[in-house]
């Protein structure tokens, strides 16, 4: 009987083991995952080079990519609205304004602080894009996608 | 009185639920099987000696856990409290409860952060005597607790660096409320020291149920608990004062 009961009690102990790791994210960013898709709603590359930048700074956030189908770009941590240009081509732009707020979070004493968003709206302008859409509001590490860009089926 | 006889009454009538079988076949051998004095002595045959006539109520002890004090005196950033009260039921079965007082005042080195909170922690549950059989109270056991707090804490650390657009946020929190709740699976050993003391040790296997989490911080440390994870190891070292109650 009591053999019983230790290997039920160790039985229990079993599972309620886990595996935990400590993983931490390098940077202290999160960023904002963007994917493109049609008017009819179908996930579509770009096979032509790419260039985003970021509006009232000299960075250049993702330079000359190809094949491109998602991307994921940063948002100030001191604004609340932020314009990312986006380059087809020398003459060929479209902008994206993406207003958010910014909440600074503690995650852990081994991985450090991070900053969090919360998108409360975006907008664009309709070179190549149709529309913009939150499909989820809140940026952490995730990977989960935040803004659907549609564009017009001439592209 | 009254409660002595309720519960030999009560340990009588599972015993003869249980002795059933036995008896039946006791019946078969016996040539005359009627009247309420027959079944009697045969429960009476039934009744282990340890079982007969034993009070529910075997003893009642209160303990306190050294570990929180040592952890500080060894230069640990968290010290904790606890004393706890357990019934001996049949020595067998042993209802907790436990309540302590934590602190953690951390300053991490390396990221500079520091955190800090104070409060009351509470857990229930119960132990089971694997030595039951045994009239002592150095003992093997294995036990079960549910643990909850309610608690704030302050966090700050140096101020965030925009590495794209510049510019900093400063992070400086302060009384962010927060409560949690946890099982434990115990497993420990108590031994006699002198009379009425005894002294034991016991692992403890945490398992985080549930935590209030704030948009600015996941707390580091929950008093009772330890430093947050979803699953935490612990160990108590106790000194018990137990108070038999079971003189015949």
């Amino acid at each position: 009987m009591r053999i019983r009961i230790g290997l039920i009690f160790l039985m229990v102990l079993l599972a309620f083991g886990a595996c935990n790791d400590t993983d931490c994210i390098t940077t202290n960013t999160a960023y904002v995952n963007y994917a493109f898709y049609d008017q009819q709603g179908r996930l579509i590359s770009f096979q032509q080079p790419i260039t985003v930048t970021a509006a009232g700074t000299d960075s250049v956030l993702i330079n000359q990519q190809t094949e491109m189908n998602t991307m994921k770009l940063p948002l100030c941590y001191t604004s609340v609205e932020d314009t990312f240009v986006v380059h087809y081509s020398e003459t060929m732009v479209d902008s994206i304004f993406v207003t958010h707020q910014n909440i600074p979070h503690f995650i852990s004493m081994d991985c450090g602080m991070g900053m969090y968003h919360h998108i409360d709206a975006v907008r664009s302008t309709n070179y190549a894009i149709d529309s913009v859409q939150i499909s989820n509001s809140e940026v952490t590490y995730d990977a989960k996608e935040h803004i659907r860009i549609y564009y017009t089926n001439n592209n | 009185m009254m409660q002595k006889s309720i519960s030999e009454y009560i340990i009588l009538i599972i015993i003869s639920a249980l002795s059933l079988p036995c008896m039946a076949q006791a019946q078969k051998k016996t040539v005359d099987t009627s009247g309420a004095s027959q079944v009697k002595q045969e429960v009476k045959k039934a009744l282990k000696p340890e079982d007969e006539a034993k009070p529910l109520i075997q003893g009642l002890s209160v303990y306190t856990d050294l570990v929180g004090v040592g952890n500080k005196l060894f230069g640990g950033s968290y010290l904790y409290g606890e004393v706890g009260a357990e019934l001996n039921l049949l020595n067998r079965f042993m209802p907790v409860i436990e309540a302590g007082y934590a602190t953690c005042d951390v300053l991490d080195d390396d990221k500079s952060i520091a955190y800090k909170t104070s409060a009351p922690y509470f857990r229930v549950g119960m132990n089971y005597n694997f030595m039951h059989k045994k009239d002592t109270y150095s003992i093997i056991y294995a036990g079960l607790r549910y643990g909850f707090t309610s608690f704030s804490f302050d966090i700050s650390s140096p101020a965030l660096q925009d590495p794209i657009w510049g510019g900093e946020v400063p992070f400086d929190h302060k009384g962010i409320s927060c409560n949690a709740g946890w099982l434990e699976l115990v497993a420990g050993i108590r031994a006699q020291i002198w009379k009425n003391l005894h002294m034991g040790w016991s692992v403890r296997y945490k398992r985080l149920m549930s935590t209030k989490d704030n948009i600015y911080s996941d707390p580091h440390y929950i008093p009772g608990y330890g430093v947050k994870d979803d699953v935490l190891f612990g160990f108590t070292y106790n000194i018990i004062y137990y108070l038999p109650l079971n003189k015949k």
